[in-house]
Parts: C-alpha cells; structure tokens; sequence
C-alpha cells in the first residue's frame, strides 16, 4: 500500500470497477517503464483506414445514416435453425442503434475504411450465444482483419467454442477488439481472453485519448462516457458505457493495420500499448 | 391455493419419506404465497427507491414473457412512470430489449429534442423522454427483465449510475427468481404426490423435470434431489419402500451438510 495518496475513492469521477484504473486520480499508476514507452510510434495516427476492412458485430447497422458514409459495403446476419447456423445477407438496418453507433465512431475516425455488418441480435433470444459464435466464426473465415465486439457471451458453456474462436482469430490476423462487461467479475466472452484487445471506458471527452492497463484483463481505456453517437432511425443520441469505447480502439487498430498491413496481433497491440497516452498527466506532479 | 391442500390430502401415500415430502410441499406452498406479496412490495420498494436515488422522473421493471417472446412493463414508480404498466414490447429490440438481449446495461441520451429518437419509447405512455439507463436483471446465469430509468434530473447517466442501478435490477431479479422457485417447487411436489402425472408416463415427467431444470440451473441439489423422488416414484412399490427406510435413517443420523467448496472458475 505505496500509493496511499490514491485512496479517496469517493471523490473519484463516475467510473466503475474495470474503468477504475483510468481515474484521473490514479491514472498515473499505468506508468510503463522507459524501455517500454521508448518504443512508442505513433506515426501511424496519420492513417485513414484506407484498403481496411472492419467487421461490427451487433444489432445492424443503419447503411442510409449519414454518419455511416456510405461505407456499409456489407450485411449479413446469423439464421439459426436448431444446431445449424447459417450466413444470409441481411437489409442494412439496426434493430437497435447500437450497432450504428459503434460503426458511426469507427466511420468518423477511419473514414476510408470498409464497414461489414454482421447482424447477431435482435432475433432468437433463445441461442443469441451461438448466434455471436457463429457470427465470430463467420467473420475469421473471411479473413475480415478487424472486428469490433461491442457485446459478450456469459455463458460459461460456451467457454471452449470462444476460446478455441479466439485462437482462430488469433492465428488468421484477425484482430477482435472486445468491449468488457459493465459487470466484472462475471464471465464475458470472449473479452476476457488474453489474445483479444479489451476495453473499458474512460471520461476524458477526446476520440483519440486511450490509456493502456498493464493490469489485465482490461488492457485498454478509451472515451465511453457520454459520447454523441449515430442511432437508429437517422438519429444521434448520446451514449455511455463500454460499449462506445470499444470502437474507438477499433478505429486506433485499424490505423495500425493500415499502416502495417503484415503486423500480427501481438505487434498491433504492442504498438497500440507502447503510443497510449501518457497516465502520469497532470494529475501526478510527482510522476516522471 | 386451499384445494391443492385438500388434493394432498386426499393421498395420503405412506411412510415418513412421503409424510416428510408432503411437509415440504405445503411448506412451499405457504412461502409461495407469502413471497408473491413480498414480491410484489419488494420489486414497488427497489422502484420507489430507483427513483429517489438517481432523482429520476421515472423507474419501471418489465419481465420477460417467454410465451409472447416479449417485455411487459410490471411495475413503475416515479411521477411519469404509471403509463407504462401493463405494456409489453418485443424482447430483441430497442433499449430495453438491447439490455435484455446482450445482458449489458445501457445509457442514452438524445442530445436534443429529436422526434426520431423518441419514437421507441414513447408509444403509447403519452410521455416522452430525454434520457434511458436500462439494465438487464439477472438471478444467477438468468436473465428475467428489465429495469428502466428515465431522465434523471441533474444531467446524464454515468457509470456509476448503471453499476448502482444494475445491484438494484439484480435484487430484483432475486426476489422473482424466488417466487418463481417457490411456486414451481410446490408445484412439482404437488404433482409427484398427488399423482398429477400419470406414474407410467416416464417420458412426459422426464420432459417436465427437464423443463423445470432448464429454468433453476444454478441449483444442482435441489434437482438432484427432484430427480431422486422421481424416480423413487417411479419404482416398484418394496424399492420405495425400502429407500423411504434408508432416507429416514440417513435423515436422522446424517451429519450436518457440509458446504461444497467454491465452484471452478470456468465449467466446460
């Protein structure tokens, strides 16, 4: 107990359990050491995404909203029927908004970057787990090199069909970058395995601020605190939760994979880890 | 409720296992009976409270109807929350459905006054709001409902506000998984007893246990132990008689249970 002068959680910002760590006030114990940040490119910010191609798993997305930019090159979505699971091409709609919104952030922050939406909700709310395995398995098939999962499974009996899709993501280069569950401490798949790239929010109001934890299994922070999000019916809504700052790291992967086509998972996030902003801040004077 | 008793007592099967199984059944019956009214004010408790705590206009549960693949809107607190009672919604879609689907909670707010926003949630409550926390309710690995929360007052949802507003959806969740429990627990003893299911049908009763277990997965003893009475049922009239005898004994010279350990991190 070294940082006693982190202690008064009351007077913390709104930020729960896995985003607890990007709290202004103890940020500054995510501090690598030097040889580590020496390695930091960020040269790679410079991207736009283009030749990119990003996979939303979700609800939909709305392929006519603005915000979307005409850069929905594809739908599809999972049809159940019994153990069998099939691919079929969907309307570009969202059942909910939420899938439009994480396309919406990815879209502003990697314009030229192709959209594919692979539609898991909003249907079959009795195997909606399969549902997201299949659509997971379907998105390593094709090879797709980013995929943002703003949505988990907790159940713990498909723990080995997620862990063995991970693996396959893994070996494919397909990135899965992976919202973490509002409620640690349950399980939340596939975003707790070590392989995938794990998200919780932080409230610094800026796209392109993310933190990295070296204190797994949240590896990464990034804005999900009232952030202004396309939704369903053309709208724009604001929205809260991890949810939202998964497509922002998202977009910051997809940047590096356009930057270094030939990058492998580990590299991505390495890179990714090495260019997050700096947690000492001005909240730590004492910090180097 | 009284002419389930009189059907117990109609068949008064013999032997201290049965008599000690009838006990049981009545036993559930009485708590069921008071746990639908403590539900009740329990669930109006955890809204009332929503309410005040978050100094929100409104607050709402809605349960999951797996008949109608829908969620409808059981109880509401606040001063803009008594329309939506008794309405029912799809199950996959919009917010609360988002929250009912995926099990994450979730936080919107419409930046400013936009028809197209609201369209989801105002049909046919006559109100209209500017912000929605909805976070799922979940009792073990169930998911039964929803609670909602509409426009707090001192600006948007936070993260806290849905980690907070998420202990008050489970509690909930705990006091329906309860009622659930006791009313289907009674109501299977009730059935094994009185002879509710024909004795040789082995296939319709495997099917009920079955659907029963399905819904109570979290308590493997208590199935275990359905199952045994089943099949106890089930056998020829010396076996029951026999296993009644060991169950009395084990029944008065057992120790006392022993608590499992901590179950594994991952079951696969």
């Amino acid at each position: 107990m070294t940082d006693v002068g982190d202690a008064p959680a009351e007077a913390a910002a709104d930020l729960p359990a896995w985003s607890e760590c990007f709290r202004p006030e103890v940020r500054a114990s995510l501090r690598r050491p030097r040889p580590f940040q020496s390695l930091a490119d960020r040269s790679w910010l410079g991207s736009t995404g283009a030749g990119m191609v990003v996979a939303i798993v979700d609800s939909g997305v709305e392929g006519d909203h603005p915000a979307i930019g005409g850069k929905l090159v594809r739908s599809v979505r999972v049809e159940l029927d019994g153990e069998d699971a099939a691919i079929v091409d969907d309307d570009p709609v969202d059942v909910v908004g939420h899938g439009t919104a994480c396309a919406g952030i990815i879209h502003a922050l990697v314009p030229e970057a192709e959209l594919i939406s692979v539609r898991v909700l909003g249907q079959n709310n009795t195997a909606k787990g399969m549902a997201f395995a299949h659509g997971l398995d379907w998105v390593i098939q094709e090879r797709i090199p980013v995929a943002n999962l703003s949505l988990s499974s907790r159940s713990d009996a498909l723990f080995a069909t997620f862990h063995d899709l991970v693996d396959q993501a893994y070996f494919a280069n397909t990135l899965l970058v992976c919202a973490a569950s509002n409620h640690p401490g349950q399980s939340s798949y596939p975003s707790l395995f070590s392989s995938v790239i794990s998200v919780a929010a932080h409230d610094v109001p800026d796209p392109l601020s993310w933190f990295y934890n070296p204190r797994p299994p949240v590896e990464f922070g990034a804005w999900g605190v009232d952030v202004p999000v396309p939704w369903r019916g053309g709208s724009t809504i604001i929205g809260t939760g991890n949810s939202f700052a998964t497509p922002h790291i998202a977009a910051l992967v997809t940047r590096i994979r356009a930057t270094y086509p030939t990058a492998t998972p580990f590299e991505v996030k390495a890179l990714l880890a090495a260019g997050a902003a700096d947690p000492s801040g001005a909240a730590d004077p004492s910090a180097r | 409720m009284p002419d389930r008793t009189e059907r117990l007592n109609q068949e008064q099967p013999s032997g201290a296992g049965i008599a000690l199984l009838r006990s049981v059944a009545l036993r559930a019956e009485t708590a069921q009976r008071l746990e639908s009214e403590l539900q009740t004010t329990l669930l109006r408790s955890i809204v009332d409270a929503t309410v005040a705590l978050f100094e929100a206009e409104a607050a709402s549960i809605a349960l999951y109807r797996p008949d109608s693949e829908q969620l409808e809107f059981v109880i509401a607190a606040g001063a803009h929350g008594q329309g939506v009672v008794g309405l029912a919604i799809p199950a996959a879609q919009g917010i609360a459905g988002y929250a009912f689907t995926t099990g994450e909670p979730i936080a919107i707010a419409e930046p400013e006054r936009d028809p197209r926003f609201t369209k989801d949630f105002s049909a046919g409550t006559g109100y209209v709001p500017r912000s929605i926390l909805a976070v799922p309710m979940r009792s073990e690995d169930r998911i039964t409902g929803v609670l909602e929360v509409l426009d707090k007052l001192s600006g948007t949802f936070t993260m806290r506000d849905i980690e907070v507003a998420s202990v008050f959806a489970n509690q909930a969740a705990i006091a329906i998984q309860m009622g659930a429990r006791a009313l289907e627990a009674q109501e299977l003893l009730r059935m094994l007893l009185t002879g509710g299911v024909p004795a040789d049908d082995d296939a319709e009763l495997q099917d009920l246990i079955s659907v029963a277990t399905r819904s109570q997965s979290g308590d493997d003893r208590f199935w275990e132990f359905v199952d045994a009475i089943v099949k106890l049922r089930l056998s020829r009239p010396e076996d029951r008689a026999l296993a009644i005898e060991i169950l009395d004994v084990v029944g008065r010279h057992a120790p006392p249970a022993q608590r499992r350990g901590a179950p594994g991190r991952l079951r696969r």
